[in-house]
């Protein structure tokens, strides 16, 4: 009895701690006024990344640090998805969208004090494109770049093999200038532990899987128009703690020792959203939303009738409310209609084509002669309508289940690592997928779509549409910005007509940041902070 | 004992080889395309991929992988990350002091915590402390140590503030995860020390030495516990062995570098190297600890000595 008593006791006083209020009461933060400069950002991230090289690395969790190191020729201004100057002062494209010729700024140094001009940049586009060293960015024109001339010490002028319509969006994200002097140093494949930019932050320390330690470059003085921040960064420091547990991310931002805590689980959101002592850090992500690829060669899937059933057959509002709540009110995570999200350049709501309607998805499974079996799966010649969803996260797949048990379909569900989803997948052991694509440029999709991807590339429906073919390629050299949207929305359209592929919901970057942070917002990507213009208030 | 630890050192060899052929099977043979997932969020054209992977030589046949790897492995090259390029020997070399200091705090907290608790236990049979202690020890290894961690982290970094939540730097980040790993072994420790201790009072020669006279405390300490220690020690050194790569989720939770999170990560992201060379150094680890662990039941058990 006594035994009991304690148990109940060891157990329900850790609870009773939990629950209760933090001990300490926090300081109430001052309201913003003008930014100081001062004070170390500690920014808690996922994961690690792979190595701090712009030209060669193109890992998310790589990116977010090393684009406070580096700096690209141009800008994708988020207000209006147009281009703005960074390191390059004015730019001009060729007719044929061949040539770009770049003007660049004369007062801009790489940290080790060397001169950035024409010669880097070429050195850049030469070493990221170099065969021998196999660049993982993926955003990068592979294949499509021809070469770079050196017009005059400060003008550079960019050739492409044909006309690479995202060259531009490439160059203002992935194509950033590392120093030709650091590399010669240390080598090519060292370069990415001990790297050297022009970006307002300097590389100090990395030490793998636990931070990565930038500070404020003194002489930086280049800041492009688009920031408020004219002169240096305002804070002394960042470090980039490396944190892979979600619930531990959010306990060092509670416990004081971080700032901003990156990829909030729902509930902690929705815990902390509410508390003053917070901040609600919201970046929406273009690109492709979390979609199912549909193997379009497997039995039953490879039936357009059931490809169909299966996207009027899920209510996108409900799964996106039941599994991510506490976003919902911040325009996170919302349910998706179309393959591209509405930040997207090339967004075309006119493109959405399915919402959920279960009579018609139970109509078009009757006519497609699946009759409702016994057990309220239904069957058609001795098959039962069944197939197999993997995803990496429980949530969304769930809810589909229940929904699509409505309809007559069963699936099974597997929840388990990228890795093995993907190989399910390529295997043709699953049916459906995940393949979500956070990007600016609508030309991803052709790495989902496109038939040259299907095998050894990221086409896991298996789709081989020679008409769907041809409009990617021509989208991908379309000079014309207004027609090249209209081929977009075409290729979008015929995809979700042949159900291709199943979209369900938004991703984005979901972060809590203490009151103290000021000014922290995100590029066009939704993603990456600009740590230049962020100050902490006492 | 020369002529025992060489045989011993030589049964170690064929284990760590053992070990490193299954593993360079296993992990080749596993589903799954590395390159793909290295693109982690970035899906690139089909062409890109090729290239990327001929680099790695991941277009050769299966076969030449494998002998290429096994060949310079031999010759003492770990080979690089797949994922980073940086030598596996460097990342092995960060990582295993840290899981080795975590491994070992942890051990210290769980027989401070448990061996004590499992003598009092049994000295204290069928009274209140034994049932409070057990129910310590039975806690201890119920609850699993990812739950245990967060708990921790919870109430004594967010709420108390007295440690910090995550990080390796310093001896204050030891602390909790040691508790955690610490209180899962303490309590296993503390059941078997608890039965050896009982099985041991029950002796002939106790009741001898109570019959002479002797303090309760030499009768327990000097004669009882000595034996009594004997499963335990087996069990501690098996702990450890386990401790080593179980501390995976507690270097996890919070936020440690280390030899388990390495190997794991390597798996999930299939990166040859990096799991051959870790596996292999843990194979090791783990081949040294079992000696020394004979070693030590020698000198606790002089029966042993003339077997």
């Amino acid at each position: 009895m006594q035994q009991r008593v304690l148990l109940l006791l060891a157990v329900s006083l850790p609870v009773m701690l939990v629950a209760a209020p933090a001990a300490r009461p926090a300081p109430a933060p001052q309201p913003a006024s003008a930014p100081r400069s001062g004070g170390t950002l500690v920014y808690v991230i996922e994961g690690d990344p792979d190595r701090l090289d712009p030209n060669l690395s193109g890992l998310r969790t790589s990116q977010i640090a090393f684009f406070q190191i580096f700096e690209p020729l141009v800008v994708r201004d988020p207000a209006d998805n147009s281009f703005k100057p960074w390191l390059a002062a004015s730019w001009e494209v060729s007719a044929d969208g061949r040539a770009y010729t770049f003007r660049l700024r004369r007062d801009v140094k790489f940290h080790d004090g060397s001169p950035f001009n024409a010669d880097a940049v070429k050195f850049n586009m030469d070493r990221t494109h170099d065969p021998a060293l196999a660049t993982r960015c993926g955003g990068c024109a592979v294949g499509f770049y021809e070469g770079t001339d050196v017009v005059d010490p400060f003008t550079v002028r960019i050739r492409l093999r044909a006309p690479w319509a995202p060259f531009l969006d490439a160059m203002s994200l992935f194509y950033r200038m590392v120093s030709p002097d650091q590399v010669r140093k240390v080598g090519h494949q060292d370069f990415g532990r001990q790297p050297i930019g022009t970006g307002p932050m300097r590389f100090v320390e990395w030490v793998p899987n636990s931070r990565i330690v930038l500070e404020r470059y003194a002489d930086y003085n280049w800041a492009p128009p688009i920031f408020r921040n004219k002169g240096k960064a305002y804070v002394d420091r960042v470090v980039f703690r490396i944190i892979t547990e979600p619930s531990t991310r959010v306990a060092a931002l509670e416990a004081g020792e971080a700032q901003v805590a990156t990829a909030v689980s729902s509930q902690d959101f929705g815990r902390l959203s509410k508390d003053s002592r917070y901040q609600v850090v919201v970046g929406l992500s273009p690109g492709v939303p979390f979609t199912f690829a549909i193997n379009t060669t497997k039995a039953p899937t490879n039936e357009l009738a059931v490809r169909r059933a299966l996207n009027w057959g899920i209510d996108r509002e409900i799964i996106a409310r039941a599994s991510y709540q506490p976003f919902q009110p911040f325009g996170a995570f919302r349910p998706a209609y179309t393959l591209l999200s509405h930040t997207t350049w090339g967004y075309d709501k006119g493109t959405e084509t399915y919402e959920y309607d279960i009579d018609r998805a139970r109509t078009l499974l009757e006519e497609a002669g699946w009759r409702m079996g016994p057990d309220g799966i239904r069957q058609k010649g001795g098959q039962r309508l069944e197939m197999v969803l993997n995803s990496w996260e429980h949530g969304p797949p769930e809810i589909m289940q229940s929904h699509l048990r409505r309809i007559g379909v069963s699936l099974k569900i597997g929840i388990m690592n990228a890795l093995a989803v993907n190989e399910a997948q390529r295997k043709a052991d699953s049916h459906m997928s995940p393949l979500p694509a956070a990007r600016t440029d609508p030309d991803v999709l052709s790495a989902f779509l496109h038939s040259r991807n299907v095998g050894s590339g990221f086409n896991f429906s298996f789709v081989k549409d020679p008409d769907l073919d041809r409009i990617f390629d021509q989208a991908a050299t379309e000079v014309d910005a207004a027609r090249r949207k209209q081929l977009y929305a075409q290729a979008v359209r015929r995809t979700l007509d042949r159900a291709y592929m199943l979209p369900v919901h938004n991703r984005d970057n979901v972060s809590l940041a203490s009151a103290r942070v000021q000014g922290l917002r995100f590029d066009v990507t939704g993603f990456f902070p600009w740590i230049h213009e962020v100050w902490l208030s006492q | 004992m020369g002529p025992f630890v060489l045989v011993r050192l030589g049964h170690g060899v064929v284990v760590v080889l053992g070990v490193a052929v299954l593993v360079a099977l296993m992990i080749h043979l596993a589903p799954g395309d590395p390159v793909i997932v290295m693109m982690g969020d970035a899906p690139v054209q089909g062409e890109q991929l090729q290239i990327i992977r001929r680099s790695l030589g991941l277009d050769r046949p299966l076969i030449v992988q494998i002998t290429t790897r096994a060949a310079r492995m031999l010759r003492g090259d770990l080979g690089r990350s797949l994922r980073s390029n940086r030598p596996v020997a460097q990342d092995i070399a960060r990582v295993v002091p840290l899981t080795m200091v975590l491994a070992t705090t942890a051990m210290v907290f769980g027989i401070v915590m448990g061996v004590p608790t499992g003598v009092v236990a049994a000295t204290q049979r069928g009274r209140w402390l034994d049932s409070q202690l057990s129910a310590f020890a039975v806690l201890g290894f119920s609850m699993p140590t990812f739950w245990t961690g967060l708990l921790l982290i919870s109430i004594f970094s967010v709420r108390l503030g007295w440690f910090p939540t995550s990080g390796q730097e310093g001896f204050k980040t030891l602390i909790l995860p040691a508790l955690a790993l610490g209180w899962y072994a303490a309590g296993a420790l503390a059941r078997l020390v608890r039965s050896g201790m009982l099985e041991v009072l029950q002796q002939e020669y106790v009741t001898v030495a109570r019959a002479k006279g002797l303090r309760e405390t030499l009768v327990v300490l000097r004669h009882a516990f000595r034996n009594a220690l004997i499963p335990a020690v087996t069990l501690a050194t098996v702990q450890f062995g386990s401790l080593l790569s179980g501390a995976v989720v507690v270097e996890t939770v919070f936020g440690r570098d280390g030899l388990g999170r390495l190997i794991v990560i390597g798996i999930l992201e299939k990166d040859f190297p990096v799991v051959q060379g870790a596996v292999l150094v843990t194979a090791v680890i783990y081949t040294v600890t079992n000696l020394l662990t004979d070693l030590l039941y020698l000198r606790l058990d002089p029966r042993l000595r003339y077997a």
